[in-house]
């Protein structure tokens, strides 16, 4: 069936003519007053962010300096005794400089190789681009160096963020989000591991994406 | 306060007691009690089976019953429900009918509500050494909007044990022909609701509701079970006597 | 699809006395109902203001469609803007030639798909798989039971009446060997076999959970991920969508974002909530390089501009209604008869195109109202299984026995005199089935009541016989 048709049957049965704009809206679009207004320290934010994240199944560790957390990661990597580790690109958006440890672990970089390649990476490593406190939220953009799968195909996803990342509110990432020229072609909002309860309401992890999610937060006042 | 009785049919064929449990109460209370003897039933019958043109029937004759009467008060949250929310529908294409729908939905109370809202009862004076499970019923609770009304008169009869119904919101599957046309699902129903009473372990069930309370306590009956069943006006009435010393049956 | 053909000749009162005699059936479904419910109390007790949020809810939702040409016309506006194709189909006939001339044009031969209640409506996978074309289930529970070659039984799990035991079996004759019955094994099995679908695949079929008019965007939420390999990973993308799921604005979007996964299973959160806004840019190195939106009427325009059913397209497909509906609960999905079940399903169901097979599921319901208290957009379903009922008596489709019934309550009951007469008849005439005070006959209409419950004897006197005696005290 053709667009106008279709278009202006619904116009017709709603007694209005294709064209007309909607009507105005008697009440505000989006949350309610009360959760708009709310407001949160830095601190109180990732203190939210973090409580969300781990009762989701989320892992997170925090560290007050660069060092400490680049040493952190490397001695993680060690302990899961990785064969392949995947990554953003080198020009992507990181919180963090962790070209160091992506060197040393020979990390595959997502602009540099093939998708497919990823399907075998064991730990994906990423940045993200803000984290959300309400819901333990983190929420990645696709980008040339940013691939949708460095996040989602890995049994192990770690993510690195600053702390200033994590804002209160989803409302507060679709305003910045607005605010950029266009839309990414993808946002992710990725709450945890992947999980499934499908089998006799039994939760499983890592049914399709990753089975972990670490997050390795730098912590700045 | 002059106040008339909306029976219900089903408390005026089957359970009386619980008509003139409410009656004693009310007239205790200091109400003149009336009994607008052409009434009959709600409608809703008719209403949820979709025949509304028959429940339209039934509710003028409601209506005109209870024309001259300034408080209607009824031992059903149910059909109080009907004549508040669906009377005045009933009638949307009749403008002089509708006044007259809405102005009868306006007057007209359930029982535990008349009490804890108009009358502002603090206390009945009543004495009931039991332990009691209470099920509120779907329609009086989600439909006319009965809170704790009845457990606030429950709460102030002394010596009176409550217990919490495990899963008390859900429905008791009676529906009205519900019961009926979908009988094996309603029996299902009944049976998880009679379960959660004998979990409870109280001795009596009580409700506002008496479509809701023979279904209940039908399935009890047959189980074998000798958890009693009555409506809250009867366990306030019954509970006051005891408290007086004398024997309410 | 054994489930729902095999049965769909019998009524739903039939169909629901076969279930309840399922005993694994009713306690699987018990069990789950009872699981999301309680979390979802949980969750949307911390959440606070729930009442506030469900008017909002409804608020967005009503203005929404009550504008649904405006707000659709800017979505579809914005979809080819991005490079989207987008395809209308009046019937699941016209949508399902759009998907599969997609997919011929594109000569593939395998599609992966995440769950999809518009892909049930129309029954694509039986469409495709007779053109020869292989369809992969990803979602955990639709990949358990496409396997089972049977249907969804909740719109959220919709493998809520399979065992392990029997999922076990399943993935034996789908290729696993030594498999346990643990969780953990059944699930790695799957993803091992589904990561290589996703890859072999051409084309990702989804659903849509919500299309952002403001921005073109199409927003799907999963849990497993299933969706974000789906829409990813296969080079042809076809969004499947009900045009009534449509949001205004990503700000509404947050709303909802909070509404959906707290009533669906009661999650603070949905795990995966992704936002596509046409396929991948020339710089991205995956994402679907061609991305088609075919949006489905199939009756849902016929309840536009009806004042008592107009409603039911606001429905945001939680599922919270089945969870606390004590009908669904003891007579699960299959029984139902229709990919909708519960009440959104008796009512939605007969609404759509060829419901008149489904006329009588609206009187599944003992109308306890459960399911609008549920509802996170504040449909008034109960109000609606009447106003269903209605229609089928004002059609003149009602059964004629029940005609008679009201026809005589009605000369009963609009009748104060006849009516006082008929309660010493009805007295006569059940005296005589009466043993100590109780009925257990099954004569007649009393049948249906008698088989599982007693029914009081009527008692000497009526209320309004005993009345002059209260009325002198």
């Amino acid at each position: 069936m053709d667009k106008n048709h279709f278009l202006e049957n619904i116009a017709q049965r709603l007694g209005r003519s294709l064209g007309q704009p909607p009507h105005i809206r008697k009440e505000m679009a989006g949350v309610p007053e009360f959760w708009a207004e709310r407001s949160l320290t830095p601190r109180e934010c990732l203190e939210k962010w973090i409580e969300n994240f781990t009762s989701q199944g989320g892992e997170a560790k925090r560290f007050d300096s660069k060092q400490d957390l680049t040493e952190s990661l490397d001695c993680l990597l060690t302990e899961l005794s990785v064969q392949s580790v995947g990554a953003w690109g080198k020009t992507a958006a990181w919180p963090i400089d962790i070209e160091n440890i992506l060197d040393k672990w020979k990390a595959l970089r997502w602009d540099e190789t093939w998708p497919e390649k990823f399907s075998h990476v064991q730990v994906g490593i990423t940045g993200c681009f803000w984290a959300i406190a309400d819901t333990g939220t983190l929420v990645m953009k696709s980008g040339k160096a940013e691939g949708r799968g460095t996040h989602l195909m890995p049994q192990v996803h770690i993510v690195i963020l600053r702390s200033r990342q994590i804002c209160l509110r989803l409302g507060e990432v679709f305003s910045a989000l607005q605010q950029e020229a266009m839309l990414p072609a993808a946002v992710h909002f990725v709450s945890g591991p992947s999980r499934s309860s499908d089998i006799e309401n039994d939760l499983s992890i890592g049914v399709h994406g990753p089975a972990r999610v670490i997050a390795f937060i730098l912590q700045e006042d | 306060m002059k106040v008339s009785l909306f029976i219900t049919c089903m408390v005026d064929s089957i359970f009386p007691q619980v008509g003139v449990s409410m009656t004693k109460i009310l007239q205790s209370l200091g109400c003149e009690v009336l009994f607008p003897s052409s009434q009959t039933c709600c409608g809703q019958p008719a209403f949820n089976s979709g025949y509304s043109k028959e429940a339209r029937s039934v509710a003028i004759s409601m209506i005109n019953a209870f024309q001259e009467s300034d408080v209607i008060v009824s031992p059903s949250g149910s059909c109080v429900g009907m004549i508040r929310h669906f009377y005045p529908e009933l009638f949307s294409d009749s403008p002089e009918w509708h006044e007259k729908a809405l102005s009868l939905a306006n007057r007209t109370y359930e029982f535990s509500q008349f009490l804890i809202q108009i009358l502002k009862v603090e206390t009945l004076g009543a004495r009931f050494p039991y332990t009691v499970t209470y099920h509120p019923s779907c329609h009086g609770s989600r439909l006319l909007g009965i809170e704790d009304e009845p457990i606030r008169l429950l709460k102030q009869v002394e010596e009176l044990q409550l217990i919490e119904l495990p899963y008390a919101q859900d429905c008791c599957g009676f529906g009205g022909t519900f019961a009926v046309k979908m009988s094996e699902i309603s029996g299902a129903m009944v049976e998880e609701k009679t379960s959660h009473v004998l979990e409870s372990g109280a001795s009596v069930l009580v409700g506002t509701d008496m479509g809701c309370l023979m279904n209940i306590g039908g399935r009890l009956s047959r189980k074998g079970s000798n958890v009693r069943v009555m409506h809250l006006a009867e366990l306030l009435y019954e509970g006051r006597q005891l408290a007086k010393g004398v024997d309410a049956q | 699809m054994k489930h729902a053909n095999s049965t769909s000749h019998l009524s739903v009162k039939e169909r629901a006395k076969n279930a309840v005699q399922d005993e694994f059936l009713r306690n699987a479904v018990r069990f789950t109902t009872d699981r999301l419910r309680n979390r979802k109390q949980a969750v949307t007790e911390s959440f606070g203001q729930w009442e506030v949020w469900r008017e909002r809810g409804e608020q967005i939702r009503a203005h929404t469609i009550a504008n649904l040409d405006a707000y659709l016309a800017q979505f579809i506006e914005r979809l080819e803007a991005v490079g989207v194709h987008v395809h209308f189909a009046v019937d699941s006939s016209e949508a399902t030639d759009a998907v599969l001339s997609i997919i011929q044009s594109k000569k593939a031969r395998k599609v992966v798909k995440s769950k999809s209640m518009v892909s049930e409506e129309i029954h694509i996978n039986q469409h495709l798989e007779a053109n020869g074309i292989t369809v992969v289930e990803t979602d955990l529970g639709e990949y358990i039971i496409q396997l089972a070659k049977e249907t969804p039984s909740h719109i959220i799990i919709p493998s809520i009446h399979k065992s392990r035991e029997q999922i076990r079996d399943l993935f034996e004759n789908a290729g696993a060997t030594q498999l346990t019955t643990e969780t953990r094994d059944l699930t790695a099995f799957a993803r091992r076999t589904l990561r290589s679908e996703f890859l072999s695949a051409e084309i990702g079929i989804t659903g849509c959970n919500f299309g952002i008019a403001e921005t073109g965007s199409v927003v799907l939420f999963t849990n497993e991920g299933n969706a974000d390999m789906v829409m990813n990973l296969p080079p042809t993308h076809i969004v499947l969508m009900g045009m009534e799921r449509i949001l205004p604005t990503l700000a509404d979007l947050e709303v909802m974002a909070h509404l959906l996964p707290k009533s669906a299973t009661g999650q603070n959160v949905i795990t995966y909530m992704s936002m596509l806004t046409g396929p991948k840019r020339s710089a991205d190195r995956d994402g679907a390089t061609e991305m088609h939106v075919v949006i489905l009427d199939n009756g849902r325009s016929r309840q536009l501009g009806d004042e008592q059913f107009q409603a039911v397209l606001h429905c945001i497909r939680c599922g919270a209604c089945l969870n606390v509906c004590p009908v669904y609960r003891h007579m699960g999905g299959h029984a139902y008869g229709s990919v909708y079940p519960g009440p959104i399903g008796a009512v939605l169901s007969p609404l759509l195109e060829k419901g008149e097979q489904y006329s009588d599921l609206p009187y599944a319901s003992s109308l306890c109202g459960a399911c609008f208290e549920a509802c996170p957009v504040r449909i008034p379903l109960h109000d609606m299984l009447v106003q269903h009922r209605q229609k089928l008596v004002a059609s003149g489709h009602g059964n004629p026995s029940e005609r008679m019934a009201f026809k005589g309550y009605e000369n009963i009951f609009a009748k104060p005199g006849r009516y006082r007469l008929s309660i010493k008849m009805a007295r006569k005439f059940l005296s005589p089935l009466a043993k100590e005070g109780k009925i257990r006959s099954s004569f007649g209409p009393l049948a249906g009541w008698t088989k599982s419950r007693d029914f009081p004897m009527l008692p000497k006197q009526s209320f309004r016989e005993i009345w002059p005696s209260l009325k002198r005290e």
